[in-house]
């Protein structure tokens, strides 16, 4: 694709010459901005609000550079490669998973070194790698309603896969992205053993509750509103997103078994202000400010110390607490490559269409 | 359709030549818009389909459209909806429309604000509030279960993702069938009346036949429209109802296929051009060069057209005699109107439901909501962002109907005028803007503007809605000339009008009411576009739809409802503002 898109530049170029006149107004509004300041793309919502109050604000106050966060798509790897592609830095750096990171460097590398160092020694091992700063960790899990099951409802995935056990409606991811792996689970796969993911089995996994599942929800919001309406009796669901739904009076209770992964920073290679994006991104590794974000935000931290400033009774609802993660494996990036998010797409596709 | 008929083109001879055989070239600024700004970034990226990330040539992609069992399925599913969706779009507007243009000019703009009223809720936030208000704990599936009906199953169904679309729809039908219906002369139905004809004969044979091009016009746009739906099917269907979209959004924006993405953009392309081929031979709605003869559609097929509608004329006549007989209190015209009323009632639940969920005080978008709060009108008055967002999207709006009325029109004005065979080819041309995905065109700017420093701009915005709200806003102008009578600007150019005077004293407010109308549609284009200010925002410069997709990260928040009611409150006022306004200077 690269080199298409080379030549595709250079004949864009020609026929650009002439509309260069256009391009005058734009540069008065994109210099609005201080030199001295930084852009930050998130997930935008409320986790975009808590990121602004525990890193943005503060970096400001200490260093006095504006750390702007906008939101970005729910997958921005597109236009995190446009972006790159066409060396228009938007963002200094990006929000992302560890999957979005990999697919990044399948092929061409999109994603800048990072150059830190875990000086305190605090860091969970594996949050820190030569090019991303975990700093969000969230859960990949089941939620269900209380109202209708109260305290006998479903306690693993293989109770989820049970409609004879358990009757009523679920929710499903459709991307496969995580459900293929709690249909495993269900299946009695060993939580060490998901990968490389057996999708033959999956599916086989899957077909007995074909039926019943009776939304294959497709984003967050989707996820949230069929969960808190009563929509569907259980779902699969992220830990953030189910505990807003409970706090804001949902009557749902999570069941801790599934995947974790984790949202952090990483900047686009040959970026321009990279020096500056890697003072930010050192910030974001402090306890006390993983902290503040813990506190506005259901996601766990991965500084240890940062459990320090967090209130035992908020930190028993992170996916970090230790009852919690004990449930949790990590989601595998590397088996959700380019060509098995294609291939289980595809499969995925069939299967629900036939 | 009549109108055009008898203007024959030996009467042009009467008008200064130059004039008409210079209308083409009125199409050049607008032609180099788009070969500028859509067809030179979209080709790039279509070409993706057949030009593998290896630089070489594979059909594969394109094939397995076809050869998957699941995507030919996809297809097969996105193709039938929207002819059912134009079917019953078709069918709900007409006697709407028909009932409206009965009305005064000052009526007919008030029921048009209240038809055009859900345009102004975000897509997103009306498809939520479906799943808020159908879903199976809402009062109304209840009531369908009390009165022995499936109540829990009214959501994720064929149904409901039909009812979905068909209600967005349904005000952009109205809105393209307007013009048309408003220039039908009604003295030809007093003619018809006087020389014998019942009122259902004159509806049938005189009405009718000279509304078929705004139902054309309607039509056309409704089934190209409907071809790229993705948000509805998406929240309100099973995957049985998965449309190609989807399948657009998935491949390039989730799995980084461009070749597969792209191959279904040109399936998609493919099969709509063909739809508005066959649409233009039946209707003949380019008005292709040649004279008005070469214009009209297939004589045989308009004089069956004609044949039918004046047998179902004859045929229910006696119908409505015996129906006037029978029922001699409730005329037709009554019925007509509860009809339309009953129409503009519906269009406007999600509007009317969004309010009260605004002012909950839960967290959640709940039909009816637990308690009562201004928090979420707090929240948004509260937000530099959300302000900002708003203000650029009017702004943006704006600038962008400005925009796209000077391209659209003066390329339809030539179309119309010019009898050169390339008005054929430029109409087919700024049809396809409607049918590329979105996605598509908003990369293929991104490229481009990349270049012209035009990313995250107010600039770029508009450019990119512009694109989008082009073809909309050409085919309903379009409509407009085509059926304006062309002899009263001969007549005014025989008494020795120059060309400017007589297309600014005669043409301009003949047509004003088909300018108005794009220019209503395109603000509401460019206020509604989502992909555009994703790509070419790239998060900074953000429009109103572009927040509220980043705003449901983890839920959809009642803020959303809040700006919506915002958003209608200030669109309600400004047009009360206007029509006081126009009051004032010009009392009626």
């Amino acid at each position: 694709m690269t080199r298409h898109m080379l030549n595709r530049r250079t004949l864009l170029k020609a026929t650009v010459l002439g509309s260069g006149t256009l391009a005058m107004p734009s540069i008065l509004t994109r210099s609005g901005f201080a030199a001295e300041s930084l852009t930050v793309a998130d997930v935008g919502g409320a986790a975009g609000d808590a990121i602004r109050a525990a890193f943005c604000e503060p970096f400001k106050k200490e260093t006095g550079v504006q750390v702007i966060n906008v939101a970005h798509d729910p997958d921005p790897v597109t236009q995190f490669k446009l972006m790159v592609d066409t060396k228009t830095y938007l963002w200094d750096a990006c929000m992302m998973i560890p999957d979005y990171i990999f697919r990044l460097q399948e092929g061409k590398n999109y994603i800048a070194p990072l150059d830190l160092k875990d000086e305190t020694g605090d860091m969970v091992p594996g949050m820190l790698t030569e090019n991303w700063l975990g700093f969000s960790v969230f859960g990949i899990l089941m939620a269900y309603n209380t109202e209708k099951y109260g305290a006998n409802g479903p306690k693993n995935w293989a109770d989820f896969f049970n409609p004879e056990k358990f009757a009523g409606r679920r929710g499903l991811y459709r991307a496969g992205w995580g459900s293929l792996e709690m249909a495993l689970l269900a299946d009695g796969v060993a939580p060490d053993k998901l990968y490389p993911i057996d999708v033959d089995r999956a599916f086989k996994s899957l077909e007995k509750i074909k039926k019943d599942v009776s939304v294959w929800w497709t984003s967050g919001a989707h996820n949230t509103q069929i969960l808190q309406s009563g929509e569907v009796d259980m779902s699969d669901t992220w830990s953030a997103r189910v505990y807003g739904a409970i706090q804001g009076g949902a009557k749902l209770t999570t069941v801790w078994q599934g995947l974790y992964s984790v949202d952090g920073w990483a900047m686009p290679i040959n970026g321009p202000k990279q020096s500056l994006a890697r003072e930010f991104i050192r910030f974001c590794m402090r306890a006390d400010r993983q902290a503040a974000y813990s506190n506005l935000v259901a996601n766990g931290p991965t500084n240890k110390k940062a459990f320090d400033a967090i209130a035992p009774e908020r930190a028993r609802i992170l996916a970090t607490d230790p009852a919690n993660f004990a449930g949790l494996v990590p989601l595998d990036p590397r088996w959700w490559s380019q060509s098995n998010r294609q291939m289980v797409k595809k499969r995925m596709d069939e299967w629900l269409l036939s | 359709m009549a109108s055009s008929d008898l203007s024959s083109p030996n009467l042009s001879a009467t008008g200064k030549p130059s004039f008409r055989l210079g209308s083409i070239w009125l199409a050049v600024p607008g032609v180099a818009f788009l070969l500028i700004f859509f067809l030179w970034p979209t080709v790039h990226i279509l070409v993706s389909a057949v030009w593998g990330d290896d630089g070489r040539f594979s059909s594969k992609a394109l094939f397995s459209v076809f050869t998957s069992s699941s995507y030919s399925r996809v297809m097969a599913t996105t193709f039938t909806v929207a002819v059912q969706v134009t079917v019953l779009c078709v069918l709900i507007s007409y006697p709407l429309a028909y009932w409206l243009s009965r009305h005064s000019a000052r009526r007919q703009r008030l029921l048009m604000m209240l038809i055009l009223l859900p345009f102004w809720t975000s897509a997103l936030v009306k498809n939520f509030a479906w799943l808020v208000l159908l879903g199976r704990n809402s009062n109304f599936a209840q009531f369908v279960t009390s009165m022995g009906g499936a109540g829990d199953r009214l959501l994720f169904n064929r149904t409901v993702v039909l009812f979905g679309i068909v209600h967005t729809l349904v005000p952009l039908c109205v809105i393209a069938m307007m013009p048309t219906f408003n220039q039908v002369n009604k003295s030809l139905l007093s003619a018809a009346t006087t020389l014998g004809a019942s009122p259902t004969q004159a509806f049938w044979r005189i009405f009718l036949p000279l509304s078929m091009r705004g139902v054309a016009t309607a039509g056309l746009m409704i089934f190209v429209t409907s071809l790229g739906f993705f948000i509805t099917p998406s929240l309100l269907g099973s995957p049985r109802e998965t449309m190609v979209g989807q399948l657009i959004i998935e491949q390039i924006n989730e799995l980084q296929n461009l070749q597969q993405g792209s191959a279904f953009g040109v399936v998609l392309l493919v099969g709509a051009i063909i739809g508005v081929i066959l649409f233009d031979r039946i209707f003949g709605l380019s008005g292709v060069a040649g004279g008005s003869g070469n214009s009209q559609p297939d004589d045989r097929v308009r004089r069956f057209g004609l044949w039918l509608c004046s047998r179902i004329g004859n045929m229910l006549d006696p119908v409505a005699r015996g129906y006037r007989d029978t029922f001699r209190g409730l005329p037709g015209s009554r019925l007509l109107g509860a009809y339309s009323l009953l129409v503009i009632a519906l269009l406007l639940v999600p509007v009317v439901a969004i309010i009260p969920m605004a002012f909950t005080s839960g967290s959640f978008l709940a039909f009816p909501p637990p308690g009562f709060s201004l928090r979420w009108f707090e929240t948004y008055f509260a937000s530099p962002i959300w302000m900002a967002a708003t203000a650029r999207s009017f702004g943006i709006g704006l600038a962008c109907a400005a925009l796209t009325i000077v391209v659209a029109a003066t390329v339809a004005f030539a179309v119309v005028r010019s009898r050169s065979r390339l008005a054929g080819a430029i109409f087919i041309f700024f049809m396809s803007p409607m049918i590329v995905p979105h996605l598509v065109i908003s990369i293929g700017l991104f490229y481009l503007f990349a270049q012209m420093s035009l990313i995250a701009t107010d600039i770029g915005l508009v450019l990119g809605h512009s694109v989008i709200a082009t073809p909309v806003v050409f085919i309903v102008v379009l409509s407009t000339l085509r059926g304006h009578d062309w002899r009263l600007d001969d007549a005014a150019l025989t008494l020795g009008a120059t060309p400017r005077r007589a297309f600014f004293r005669v043409t301009l407010p003949l047509i004003s009411g088909g300018i108005a109308a794009g220019l209503i549609t395109a603000f509401l284009i460019s206020f509604e576009e989502l992909t555009i200010a994703l790509f070419i925002g790239g998060g900074l410069v953000t429009t109103l739809p572009k927040q509220l997709w980043s705003d449901i990260f983890l839920q959809i928040n009642p803020t959303l409802a809040a700006a919506s009611v915002v958003v209608l409150g200030v669109v309600t006022v400004l047009f009360l503002l206007m029509e006081v306004i126009s009051y004032w200077r010009k009392p009626a």
